[in-house]
């Protein structure tokens, strides 16, 4: 299996907006937080 | 993910929420709420678009990748399709307790990246008193 691999992110850079089921059952959103909240982001290793 | 559970009402206090994006599909996922009562929203990314717009290095090689090829491996081996959506994996399991990552973030309120970090390994996370300073210096910079 191959993905590429898309730009790599640099800070001054707007992120890239995407929305995902949660385990919560809620599709979220990283634009849902605009304008109120900052945002710690993870992506979690070792994931299938 | 424990440090940043730990780190989660400070970061809280510093008007920040906390976002996981795993690969993990939405039938485990819900199994993962069940165990481990996540506070903050885990995000389910199976086929990665996610990561991959924020330029993760997805391939064979990387641990990532290797999951997915992983699991792929094992639903052809010994597990059904039903029991590979629905039961924790055990790297999955490790990955939530070690708080390995692959990319770690801070995003302004303006939707504007303050932080980036690309690698893995708990090494890539900061700690959480780096990331509540990066938080406090966002509060004061509006």
């Amino acid at each position: 299996m191959e993905i590429t691999q898309g730009q790599k992110l640099e800070p001054g850079e707007t992120a890239p907006d995407f929305r995902l089921p949660s385990t919560q059952g809620t599709d979220v959103a990283l634009s849902d937080f605009r304008g109120h909240k900052h945002v710690v982001l993870a992506f979690l290793r070792g994931m299938t | 993910m424990s440090q940043l559970r730990l780190g989660y009402p400070r970061f809280r206090a510093h008007d920040a929420e906390v976002v996981v994006v795993t690969a993990t599909p939405p039938e485990r996922g819900a199994k993962y709420q069940e165990i481990f009562k996540f506070e903050y929203p885990y995000l389910c990314d199976p086929k990665l678009e996610a990561a991959r717009t924020f330029g993760l290095p997805i391939n064979k090689k990387s641990v990532l990748g290797g999951a997915v090829t992983s699991g792929a491996f094992l639903s052809g081996l010994a597990m059904t399709p039903i029991q590979l959506h629905t039961y924790p994996q055990p790297n999955e399991l490790k990955a939530l307790v070690t708080g390995q990552v692959d990319g770690f973030f801070v995003i302004d309120k303006e939707g504007i990246v303050r932080f980036a970090r690309i690698g893995g390994g708990t090494s890539l996370l900061p700690n959480n008193a780096d990331i509540e300073q990066l938080l406090s210096e966002l509060e004061k910079t509006g």
